[in-house]
């Protein structure tokens, strides 16, 4: 005895000798469900909505009240009270889908030397046009853009509602080859030096700055008169000083947050301020904390902005130096000692203190000698 | 094989058309009665209902009776049954 999948309506009988009209409607072949007696003169039933006639035409002078319909009944009434808004709903999306499928705009964005008229012609000889829907496989096509544009290096695509967006790379151009001075790799003191090929810009116990050129090409003019140069070569020993220098303060102001603060937030389209609370504070001492966040980047680029401002108060410390000079001077070495290249032999290592009215100076200097060879 | 009513009119004695006709009651868990082929509802509330069958009255108290289901012939009923017993004394010579 299941229920099908008929619609069903939910009634409600008033009146008395609520017994005999279940007979007489059982005897009638009307199936009941879930019948209820919320009171003595008070009759609560499912059944087919089909049954609802004979129910109204034999119901006599019991009070009937259909309390709710169930089933597919329900769904056509409410289909043809609303049918203008489904209908209405139906359109709306059916052109959204459509007008998505369209392209109304293309973006072509790392561009250089390239010109846009060459992309864009590229585009339409593929079949890519605006104001039409256009079908396409996204890695075909990136290699066409790549096959049929030498100077392009990287392509990268992305279909944002109606909006293509290309995204290129342009190849770098190649350089010519050409013989160059050779120049100083850091500032250097002259030990010595030997020149095979080239001319030379230096002397013994010349102090050279990172840059300065050492030895420049020879140069002679070939039989058809150009001018040609030979690639400089030698060999040049020098010293070079490497340091690392640190800065201590007897007194130093930490600021501390109080608690109090302010906020100010705004949301924006691009930098168009649409919403949101400006505050000012007057606290003489401030951290202000700024927090971007963007929202949404699809067709409207919505982004909220909070700053917020915290009241500190400042708090002088006082540093002892001789607890912390050895920790100090050993991550002094450390770094210098790192911007030791392999080929540099060191001399020497100097420590330098220098104590000023407000502050300490730790130099760690170390001496090395190199030998380049060209 | 014997089916279920085979098996009935073994052992009731009656023709097969008789006991398709006869009043059958289900009862599970105290919770769940279905009764088969009565004649008419006389009385039903929620905690008594009163239903005619072939020459008797079978009369159902408890609580919380709901009308599950409710056809020309059978009716399934949901609560919590207490008593059933029949309203007349059934004597062996009216049975048969």
């Amino acid at each position: 005895m299941k229920q099908s999948n008929n619609s069903y309506s939910k009634i409600s009988l008033t009146g008395l000798n609520l017994e005999n009209y279940i007979n007489v409607l059982k005897n009638n072949n009307i199936e009941l469900f879930n019948v209820e007696r919320p009171q003595y003169n008070q009759l609560r039933f499912i059944t087919k909505s089909s049954n609802l006639k004979y129910i109204n035409a034999t119901k006599g002078s019991l009070e009937l009240n259909v309390i709710k319909k169930i089933g597919y009944s329900n769904i056509k009434e409410f289909t043809i009270k609303n049918l203008g808004y489904i209908i209405g709903v139906i359109i709306s999306i059916i052109m959204l889908v459509v007008t998505n499928a369209f392209t109304f705009n293309i973006h072509i964005l790392g561009l250089e030397n390239v010109s846009k008229d060459t992309i864009l012609s590229s585009l339409q000889d593929y079949g890519i046009k605006t104001f039409k829907i256009n079908k396409f496989d996204k890695d075909d096509l990136i290699s066409y853009m790549l096959d049929n544009n030498s100077d392009l290096s990287l392509v990268s695509l992305k279909k944002v509602g109606t909006t293509l967006i290309f995204n290129i790379k342009e190849k770098s151009s190649k350089l010519p080859e050409t013989v160059t001075p050779y120049m100083a790799p850091d500032n250097m003191l002259i030990n010595d030096y030997s020149i095979h090929s080239g001319i030379s810009n230096i002397y013994i116990d010349k102090v050279v700055k990172k840059g300065e050129v050492l030895i420049y090409p020879e140069q002679y003019l070939d039989k058809e008169g150009n001018l040609q140069l030979i690639e400089p070569k030698g060999t040049i020993n020098a010293t070079i000083w490497h340091t690392a220098t640190d800065t201590i303060m007897k007194e130093d102001t930490i600021y501390e947050r109080t608690g109090n603060k302010v906020t100010s937030y705004s949301y924006s389209i691009g930098d168009w301020k649409i919403l949101g609370v400006d505050r000012t504070h007057e606290y003489e001492y401030v951290e202000e904390v700024v927090y971007n966040k963007d929202i949404s980047n699809t067709l409207i680029p919505l982004k909220y902005t909070s700053t917020i401002y915290y009241e500190t108060t400042p708090i002088v410390i006082q540093n002892d130096f001789n607890s912390i000079k050895d920790e100090i001077i050993a991550n002094l070495e450390s770094v210098v000692y790192n911007k030791v290249a392999i080929d540099e032999n060191i001399q020497d290592k100097v420590i330098d203190i220098v104590e000023l009215d407000d502050r300490y100076i730790v130099n760690v200097y170390l001496e090395c000698t190199i030998t380049i060879n060209i | 094989m014997l089916s279920y009513l085979d098996e009935l009119v073994d052992v009731a004695k009656l023709p097969l058309a008789e006991l398709k006709s006869a009043t059958t009651i289900s009862l599970v868990n105290s919770q769940i009665l279905l009764v088969n082929n009565y004649i008419k509802i006389l009385t039903y509330s929620d905690t008594y209902v009163a239903l005619k069958i072939k020459n008797n009255e079978l009369i159902i108290e408890g609580s919380n009776i709901q009308i599950k289901e409710l056809n020309k012939h059978d009716i399934l009923l949901q609560g919590y049954f207490n008593k059933l017993y029949f309203a007349k004394e059934v004597k062996p010579n009216e049975a048969k």
